[in-house]
């Protein structure tokens, strides 16, 4: 059984080995291009690529105001002073601060002068308010030491017993509710991310199975000349892999100029005197080099969930008795 | 290499479309199959390729029982089997060399490997200058000469031809048919299916004839 040499000393001519640039040498894909790819599965997988990196930056960003706010938490605390009958203003203070840079875990307590309570006061009361007029209370800001803060209750119990009208907001109730709307919000981003990915991988398996299908004749000629299952679903594999890449990068590209133009805007807006309130709760929005990360990381994974997911359905398909 | 015993074949829950086969087919043998249409010519055909199973029966392919093989194991004894086809089965997009070299590429060969036996084949069934053309520009007698040669190429120990002769005029069925005894003589077994009857008799060789599903043979 050694037919081709046999045939092979029927010709006169002598072979050498191919070169690169011999016509032949450079085959033609045997599924072809255009009967996998469309433009509207292109289209799908950039839009959900897109989305999934837009769930990515609210995640980020939630994350980051959460994080904000917990290191608020355990960095600064107040003390405000309300007006007494038993005792001046000015006692009030003394003997609060006292008591303040005494306790062990405090690093600093200085009382906030008037133009930072007017900063504070002002979406409220605006800027042309007369405080003067106004019971405000004086206020205190203490910054604790992060690693060995103060016994909060203590503090509290004894600034209340020492000082008529002082009483310590630690702001621990208000942030922990801040921060477990920043979870869920962590969540629901998540969520969002894993839910268009699902929608990704079903849009690529019914159109893996499609393209199996459109293009039955040759997966059955492959078959019949002794290809593997492997092999054939290698052969949509690759597709899918450079359809995934490119899909990918047009949907990440998207989403980068989308997230650079957000950014710009909502900048512009938080330095408004409408956006402070905003600001306060997002902080300066910025998408740094994690978000981007973020992005490419996605544009992969899209190529290759894509090819993956092309390939599975290809060996079921085929395990369903082609 | 072949060996039906009391073969049956159906589709689905129908009545059988084959009966009873009992036959033999020996290493380097040519056979021709015969019979009238819708006779089951095909249907053997498509056993003996493992595009089927049989429904009841023994049949052993290269000793092996085909009931205890698994869809893994299908892919090795294709390689060992060549088919031609009446309607040819070329791809449309490839080159006259890439479809003759499809066995050796989805075997996973690079090309440097097979370039030159290709070639050559081309040659020996003279579409050497038709290397690079596409199936569309080529006529019905060099699409069945490429197909033949991309059943070959891989040297296999069984040719199966479906009709090949069906689609092209009586000079080129009487030279396919002298290709594929070269063949036979080099070696390969052959079973070709046809009901030309002048074709088959320009050439001795052991008739199984259908009908109705039902086989005899002729030495």
């Amino acid at each position: 059984m050694n037919k081709p040499r046999k045939i092979a000393a029927k010709t006169t001519k002598v072979l050498s080995a191919p070169k690169r640039t011999d016509p032949g040498y450079a085959q033609a894909p045997i599924i072809p291009a255009d009967s996998v790819v469309r433009r509207a599965l292109v289209f799908v997988i950039a839009a959900m690529c897109l989305l999934a990196c837009l769930a990515l930056a609210i995640v980020l960003t939630a994350h980051r105001s959460t994080e904000r706010w917990a290191a608020a938490i355990s960095e600064e605390i107040t003390v405000q002073l309300a007006p007494s009958d038993a005792i001046t203003r000015e006692e009030q203070m003394t003997r609060a601060l006292e008591i303040l840079r005494g306790t062990p875990g405090i690093d600093r307590a200085n009382p906030a002068d008037e133009v930072e309570i007017r900063e504070l006061l002002e979406p409220w009361l605006g800027s042309d308010a007369d405080l003067e007029a106004l019971p405000v209370p004086a206020m205190i800001v203490i910054d604790i030491q992060r690693g060995s803060p103060p016994d909060m209750e203590a503090l509290a119990l004894r600034l209340s017993q020492a000082v008529p009208g002082a009483v310590l907001d630690d702001h621990r109730f208000w942030l922990e509710r801040l921060r477990t709307g920043g979870r869920i919000v962590v969540w629901i981003g998540g969520g969002l991310f894993v839910l268009v990915l699902c929608v990704m991988v079903a849009c690529v398996v019914f159109a893996t199975r499609a393209a199996v299908s459109t293009n039955r004749d040759i997966v059955e000629v492959l078959h019949l000349v002794g290809a593997r299952e492997s092999f054939i679903a290698g052969e949509f594999q690759r597709h899918f892999l450079v359809m995934g890449l490119k899909a990918g990068m047009a949907g990440g590209a998207g989403a980068i100029v989308m997230l650079f133009v957000t950014e710009m805007a909502v900048r512009r807006w938080l330095h408004t005197g409408e956006g402070a309130n905003a600001r306060l709760l997002l902080g300066d929005l910025s998408f740094d080099f994690v978000a981007f990360a973020g992005v490419i990381g996605i544009v992969f994974l899209v190529a290759i969930l894509s090819a993956v997911t092309s390939r599975l359905a290809v060996h079921r398909f085929l395990g369903e008795g082609l | 290499m072949i060996t039906f015993e009391n073969v049956g074949l159906r589709y689905g829950m129908g009545s059988e479309v084959l009966s009873d086969l009992n036959f033999q087919i020996e290493p380097g043998s040519f056979h021709f199959l015969t019979g009238p249409s819708g006779a089951g010519k095909t249907s053997l055909l498509r056993l003996m390729y493992l595009a089927l199973r049989p429904s009841r029966g023994i049949m052993n392919l290269f000793e092996q029982d085909v009931s205890g093989l698994k869809r893994r194991d299908l892919p090795d004894i294709r390689r060992r089997i060549g088919i031609v086809f009446q309607e040819f089965r070329l791809l449309d997009h490839l080159t006259t060399f890439e479809n003759i070299a499809l066995p050796f590429r989805s075997a996973g060969r690079e090309v440097e490997d097979y370039y030159g036996d290709v070639v050559e084949l081309l040659e020996w069934v003279g579409l050497g200058g038709k290397m690079h053309a596409l199936p569309a520009v080529l006529s019905g007698g060099e699409k069945q000469r490429a197909a033949i040669a991309r059943a070959v190429i891989a040297q296999p120990e069984l040719l199966l031809a479906d009709e090949p002769t069906g689609n092209v005029d009586p000079q080129l069925a009487r030279r396919l048919l002298r290709l594929f005894m070269e063949l036979n003589r080099l070696g390969t077994s052959v079973i070709l299916a046809t009901h030309d009857l002048t074709l088959m008799d320009q050439f001795d060789a052991p008739r199984l004839v259908l009908d109705q599903g039902r086989m005899r043979i002729y030495e």
